[in-house]
């Protein structure tokens, strides 16, 4: 047999379609051949994965007759058996599965490139003068609060934040209010006691009964003597009123200073007497 | 980075030198948070994120390995809190569940930058599809890699619920951007 004869029939060879005769003459070609041999175990791998690819299809159509889907339990399974955190038998099923179904192979690679992928996603170069900017930023303006914090220690923000929420916390402020400005002011009081004091009599009845005689006595002088002596009588009135009011000024700033005087000095006594009672 | 015990510290206490070492060890991971959830105006978000870590660092006294939990944290906030002042907030915030088949409607394949610049785009494009906790988990987990003991924190979730949807959207990306010949590429690749 030579070449050209057994290529003709090597499909039937190779299915052992051929009578015992030719099958023989086949044979003892291709014992003396090497490229005939060579085709004819190329053709014999090719038919032996054929078949191995019949059988995968064959439990495929097993499985669905009986509802289930290894390819979704597969695909399930399969982040986990990338990350190897399938325990052996899991892993060794998986396998089996993988080595049959061309589907979970490709989705295997995927997601072995989606990984790879999905990592380079997690740092973005940022432009060259980021990091001075940020510096900039931060360290030019420090927090206030961290440097409170590490001067005294102690932490402002939560303390005010408790003292925020004490219920009793408007009450108190007002009191501590009341207190500072009593100590540092004194009893505003004294507006009330300043205007009383303005409203006393600030010169006696006798020097207003008199200043009263005097007007009336001008007054009629100057009625006399209309309108010669008017202008006199008039300039005399004015000044005995200006003298009357300077009076009433002088009186009032005595009064006012005697006043407080005594008020601060009331207070002082008072505050110190309290503290040695206290 | 090593040492970041001491050099927390050190910030607290007014270092400028640990602040700097700071700032440069988690600067690119911030920006991927801005710019994961924000897009443009990135820098400025970034910025804002690290005075507020500068101002509430005395606060921290966790160990060291929660330490990227809670910038991050700081770092989603930040961004919500510009997305809410901002008219993106629908796109983010969506609620909408998506399918396999449905995530790669839409998609524009880019033409212009490199292989690696056009699947990123691509990647941005697909995981915008997705409902704002699927996004949030990609972002926490899958991107930044946080445990996901740490993302439940975070996202306040129970962690049985963040692994499950976690795979879930990793398999409904890996099919979608499967159709992409950017992916492709490199699976052949490998």
């Amino acid at each position: 047999m030579n070449c050209e004869k057994f290529k003709t029939v090597i499909k039937e060879f190779i299915a052992g379609e051929l009578s015992e005769t030719e099958h023989e003459h086949c044979g003892n070609h291709i014992a003396e051949c090497e490229s005939c041999l060579t085709l004819w175990s190329a053709l014999v791998e090719s038919e032996l994965d054929h078949s191995i690819k019949l059988k995968a299809g064959f439990s495929q159509s097993i499985l669905q007759d009986v509802g289930l889907d290894a390819c979704q339990q597969s695909e399930a399974m399969l982040c986990d058996y990338l990350e190897l955190k399938l325990d052996p038998l899991q892993t060794e099923l998986l396998k089996n599965h993988l080595q049959d179904c061309e589907n979970c192979q490709a989705t295997q690679v995927s997601l072995q490139i989606l990984d790879a992928e999905l990592g380079a996603l997690a740092e973005i170069s940022p432009s060259p003068n980021f990091i001075k900017l940020v510096l900039a930023q931060t360290l030019e303006v420090e927090p206030a609060e961290s440097i409170l914090k590490r001067l005294t220690g102690i932490d402002f923000q939560a303390l005010f934040v408790q003292l925020m929420r004490r219920p009793r916390f408007p009450i108190e402020a007002a009191f501590a209010a009341t207190v500072l400005w009593t100590s540092f002011f004194g009893v505003p009081t004294g507006i009330v006691f300043s205007a009383q004091a303005d409203a006393l009599p600030l010169v006696s009845p006798e020097v207003v009964q008199e200043r009263i005689e005097d007007f009336q006595s001008n007054v009629n002088a100057g009625m006399d003597s209309i309108p010669v002596v008017v202008s006199e009588q008039f300039q005399n009135f004015s000044t005995a009123s200006r003298s009357f009011l300077e009076d009433r000024r002088d009186a009032s700033q005595q009064n006012r200073i005697a006043l407080r005087e005594s008020i601060t000095n009331w207070y002082s006594n008072s505050i110190f007497n309290f503290s040695v009672d206290d | 980075m090593e040492n970041l015990d001491q050099t927390i510290k050190a910030c607290q206490q007014g270092n400028a030198l640990a602040w700097e070492a700071l700032i440069k060890a988690y600067q690119g991971k911030v920006f991927g948070v801005a710019f994961y959830m924000l897009k443009d105006k990135s820098e400025d978000a970034a910025q804002e994120v690290f005075i507020k870590l500068y101002r509430n660092l005395g606060q921290f006294h966790s160990s060291a390995q929660s330490f990227l939990p809670w910038l991050l944290t700081i770092a989603r906030n930040c961004c919500l809190d510009r997305l809410r002042k901002s008219k993106t907030k629908m796109k983010y915030e969506s609620d909408a569940e998506v399918e396999p088949e449905t995530i790669a409607d839409g998609i524009e394949s880019p033409e212009e930058g490199t292989v690696e610049e056009q699947r990123k785009e691509l990647l941005y494009q697909a995981i915008d599809k997705f409902d704002q906790t699927n996004k949030d988990i990609l972002l926490l987990k899958d991107i930044q890699g946080l445990k996901t003991e740490d993302v439940a924190a975070v996202l306040e979730m129970p962690t049985g619920t963040i692994k499950s949807r976690s795979n879930r959207a990793k398999i409904k990306l890996a099919k979608a951007l499967s159709n992409f010949s950017q992916f492709k590429i490199k699976a052949s690749g490998n």
